[in-house]
Formats: structure tokens, C-alpha cells, sequence
């Protein structure tokens, strides 16, 4: 099945008092990387949780397809989920796992596959991130870079057709980051899979995104391919590309 | 006249609190116990809990259960020894300890070290993200985490509560020898009085404590909200309000079945 293009209307979300997201649209294409960026705070770990159904929107409309998470029963949006990663800003690993655990979950859960297939999967995925050797250790005792590349690997086992990557690079040394950058573009162009990277990492933005969304105030900046933000004379634009921007 | 309205306005903010905490409590509960009869079962995970609940709270139960009978046989010598009833020693601590004490003890253990712990460690997978994690892979929270978890409260509170009830008989035994009674005079008469349906309703008890305890301690920590400060609180209301709920529902199970 080929990876939907999902369709973002006029997305809005509250908590409490504070709206975060006031009116989002915006088109992840399918099949391609679609970079996310924003200023801390922004709302873009809120969006991917939209985009992934674990909040739901106040209005607007989420599409994959003929899919409207804002509005799909639990079941309909746990089949979507199946050929779904999420990467999480912080990991949320199961910490009373070891790495090896954690990444075999979903195989493991959904009998996807046999134990020694789902094990050797896994050792591969690690390998490219340089933790295969830390496969039988309780991931409570890694350190924050890498927690996330198990998470990384986690995200990628099922083969997702469609990706969600809550800043991958962020907490890596500069050598990792762009391991995990050619990792991340080498899933995509194996299984064709739909890409949303969240980052602050505006090189690996330019250099990598088909597309790139600029988070401003609760709503899109603009939408555009990265020659497109190089170009583009908006203040706004100029003033984050520029490193207005760093952490 | 504003402080009675104060108090009727805060009776009702309490009556509306409850009536929404139970709400969500009968949801969730119901959502887990459904969770046993819906595919995958992952039996590794049931088996895990069964541990937890169980195996390792087997020490300080045994402990509870061999002080409760002993220090019960302390007491109820005294008082038995000046009507020279010696011979109904034995079978009273057994009636007590299979009623009422073995049940409502283990129950009371088992919260402190299990509810507790489970109310902790939901509640942390909860602010880390872990449960949004098994959401996103399509691991219903509730079935992983919670009905596992249900099931080895009621499976094995009533095991745990034979061996408190087993180990008590026995602490009054020794008791009731080392102040100078006969072991026969002890064991005598205990098959006579304490029938099956005394140990058996003990033990329907301590399944439904079981129940309190998990559900309990679940639900304190599946909806916990606000960092480590809101783990360290649903863990204490988890332990307290298991607390209540098994003294109040042994006062009303006992007075339903004896
Ligand atoms: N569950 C929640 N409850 C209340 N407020 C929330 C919740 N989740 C997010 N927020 C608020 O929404 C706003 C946006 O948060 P979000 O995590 O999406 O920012 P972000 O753009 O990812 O920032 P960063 O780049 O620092 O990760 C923040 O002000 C945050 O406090
Ligand atoms: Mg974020």
C-alpha cells in the first residue's frame, strides 16, 4: 500500500486557558520528508501527537486518506497505527525493559515476527546506531543520546509507512546527527516511506526536506519546498533561517 | 448564613468529585476486565504480574501472618484459661485468623508494597510518555497494563491469604504451646468448629481485596497528571483510599456472609 498523503485543516488545540495551535493546515506529501520547524514551545511535539491520534484535535480535520483521526473510532485509528512510528522528543522508552526489549515491542506484541527474526532485526537496526552492544542493558542506564537513538530503532522496526521524528538529532554529538540524518533519509528510500521530522537543526533542514513547515504563532508560517524558505522575503522566515534560532 | 452556604457548596463539589472519580474508575475498570477476553493475550505479561503480586509479597505476608496468629493466641489465652475453655484456643484463632484477620491483613500488606508500586510505576510510564508509546503502537494501555495486573490481584490475594491463614494457625500453635497448652488441646477441636465455608468465604474476601488493590492502584496511576510531585501523590492516594475501601467492603462482605 502505498504511504497517504495526510491533509492538515485548520487544526486547533487548547489546554486550559492556552491555545496552542490556532488554526494549523498544512500537507505532509506522502512518500517524502516533511521538515516541521518552530520556535521552542511552538506546538510542534503537540502537532506530530495530533498527527499520530494521541490528542485530538478541538476542530478541524486530520486525512489520511478517507481517515479523519479527528473524528475515527479507536479501532479504525489502531490499524493506521500498525504501519506507524513515532519517534518521542524524550524517548518514552519502557524503562523497566532492556534495549533489546524495547525495540523488539512491536514485533514482539503484534506477533509480527518469529523471536530469533525479530532479535536479528533488531541487532541490525541497533548496529547501524553503534548500540548493538548495549542490547541486553536496562535502557533506565543509558544516557540521553542513547535513549533516543533506541528509540530511533524502535520507531523504525515495524518498516513504518509513515514516520513521525520528534527532534532525532537533538542531544547527539554533531558525528551522530548526521548518522542519524542518512539513517532516517536510508528508511525513507527503502520502503518509500512518509517522513515528519521535527527539528532545530536548520542545515539538516535545508539539505534534507522535500518540504518544510515553518510554526509561528500557533498557525503555518509557510509551506514550501527549502529553495522556497531561501528565497522567501517573509521577515518572519529570514529572522529563523538567519539562527535566530539555535538550541 | 454564607457558611452554610459554604458547606453546602463544598458538600456538593465533594459529591460531584466522587461521582465523576467513580464514573471514570467504572470505566476504566470495566474497559481492563473486557481486556481479558480480547486477542493478543500476552501471557508473559500475566505471568509477570502474578510474580510481582505474589511471589514477592510472600515474605512479609508469612511474617504478618505468623505474628497476627501469635500475638491473637497471646491475648486470647488469658482470658480463655480463667473459664478453662484451653481447648477452644485453637479454634478460635483459626476462625479469626480464616475470617477475618488472614484476608483483611494480607490485603492490607499487599497494598502497602503492591498497590503502591503499581500506582508508582503506572504513574511514571505515564508522565514519560510510556503510555502514549503503547498507544502509538497500537498497544491498548488499559489491556497491557492494566488487566494483567487486575487479574494477578484476584488470582493471588486468595493464594496469598491460605498461606497468612495456614501460617497464623501455626504461630498460635507454638504460641499456645510455649504458654504451657497441650498441642492437642490446640489442634482438637479445630476441624470441629471452623467449617469449609469459613475458610472459603475468607478467601472470596481477599479475591475482591485483590480487585481493590489493582484496580485501585491503576487507576491512581493511569491518570496521573504533573511530573515526579503527581507520582509521589496518586501513589500515597492509591495506598489510602485502598486502604478505606478494604476495611469498608470487609465490614459489608461479612455482614452480607456470615
Ligand atoms: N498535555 C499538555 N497539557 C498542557 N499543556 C501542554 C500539553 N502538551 C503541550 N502543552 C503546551 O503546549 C505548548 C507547546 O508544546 P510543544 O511541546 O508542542 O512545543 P514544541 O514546539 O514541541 O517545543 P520544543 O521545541 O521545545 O520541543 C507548550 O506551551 C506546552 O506547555
Ligand atoms: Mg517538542
Amino acid at each position: 500500500m502505498a504511504a497517504p498523503t495526510i491533509e492538515v485543516r485548520e487544526v486547533t488545540k487548547s489546554f486550559g486557558t492556552a491555545q496552542v495551535l490556532k488554526g494549523v493546515s498544512l500537507d505532509i506529501l506522502a512518500g517524502k520528508i516533511n521538515f516541521i520547524i518552530g520556535r521552542s514551545g511552538e506546538g510542534k511535539s503537540v502537532l506530530l501527537k495530533i498527527l499520530t491520534g494521541l490528542y485530538r484535535p478541538d476542530s478541524g480535520s486530520v486525512n489520511y486518506g478517507q481517515l479523519n483521526l479527528a473524528k475515527a473510532k479507536t479501532r479504525e485509528i489502531n490499524k493506521l497505527r500498525r504501519r506507524m512510528g513515532l519517534l518521542f522528543q524524550e524517548g518514552a522508552l519502557f524503562d523497566s525493559m532492556t534495549v533489546g526489549e524495547n525495540v523488539i515491542f512491536p514485533l514482539w506484541f503484534h506477533n509480527l515476527a518469529k523471536p530469533a527474526e525479530a532479535n536479528k532485526k533488531a541487532l541490525d537496526i541497533l548496529g547501524e546506531l553503534g548500540m548493538a552492544r548495549y542490547f541486553n542493558l536496562s535502557v533506565a542506564l543509558l544516557s540521553t543520546g542513547e535513549k533516543k537513538r533506541v528509540a530511533l530503532a524502535r520507531a523504525l522496526i515495524v518498516d513504518p509507512e509513515v514516520v513521525f521524528f520528534d527532534e532525532p538529532t537533538t542531544g547527539l554529538d554533531p558525528l551522530l546527527g548526521s548518522q542519524v540524518d542518512e539513517l532516517i533519509v536510508h528508511a525513507q528510500k527503502v520502503s518509500q516511506a512518509t517522513v515528519v521530522v521535527v527539528s532545530h537543526d536548520m542545515a539538516a533542514t535545508l539539505s534534507l526536506a522535500d518540504r518544510v513547515t515553518l510554526l509561528r504563532l500557533g498557525q503555518v508560517v509557510l509551506s514550501g519546498s527549502p529553495d522556497q524558505f531561501r528565497k522567501s522575503p517573509d521577515r518572519e522566515v529570514v529572522n529563523f533561517l538567519s539562527g535566530g534560532e539555535l538550541a | 448564613m454564607n457558611l452554610i452556604l459554604a458547606m453546602v457548596a463544598a458538600l456538593g463539589r465533594f459529591g460531584l468529585n466522587a461521582v465523576f472519580h467513580l464514573g471514570r474508575y467504572g470505566m476504566l475498570t470495566s474497559k481492563a476486565v473486557l481486556g481479558f477476553f480480547t486477542p493478543p493475550i500476552r501471557l508473559r505479561n500475566y505471568f509477570k504480574q502474578m510474580e510481582t503480586v505474589g511471589v514477592d509479597s510472600l515474605f512479609v505476608v508469612i511474617l504478618t501472618g505468623l505474628f497476627t496468629g501469635g500475638v491473637f493466641t497471646l491475648q486470647i489465652i488469658y482470658g480463655f484459661s480463667r473459664f478453662s475453655a484451653e481447648s477452644m484456643v485453637g479454634p478460635t484463632v483459626a476462625t479469626a485468623m480464616t475470617r477475618e484477620l488472614g484476608p483483611v491483613l494480607t490485603a492490607l500488606m499487599v497494598t502497602g508494597r503492591v498497590g503502591s508500586a503499581m500506582a508508582a510505576e503506572l504513574s511514571s510510564m505515564k508522565v514519560s510518555e510510556q503510555m502514549d508509546a503503547l498507544t502509538v503502537m497500537a498497544a491498548d494501555p488499559v489491556k497491557y497494563l492494566i488487566t494483567p495486573r487486575i487479574l494477578a490481584g484476584i488470582v493471588m490475594l486468595p493464594l496469598l491469604t491460605a498461606i497468612s491463614d495456614a501460617i497464623g494457625v501455626i504461630g498460635g500453635f507454638f504460641v499456645a504451646i510455649g504458654r504451657g497448652l497441650d498441642p492437642g488441646q490446640f489442634t482438637g477441636r479445630i476441624t470441629d468448629i471452623v467449617v469449609m465455608g469459613d475458610v472459603f468465604n475468607g478467601l472470596i474476601k481477599a479475591a475482591f481485596f485483590g480487585f481493590i488493590i489493582s484496580s485501585v492502584g491503576c487507576y491512581m496511576g493511569f491518570y496521573t497528571q504533573g511530573g515526579a510531585s503527581g507520582v509521589g501523590r496518586s501513589t500515597t492516594q492509591a495506598v489510602v483510599i485502598s486502604y478505606v475501601s478494604i476495611l469498608v467492603s470487609d465490614f459489608m462482605m461479612t455482614a452480607i456472609m456470615f
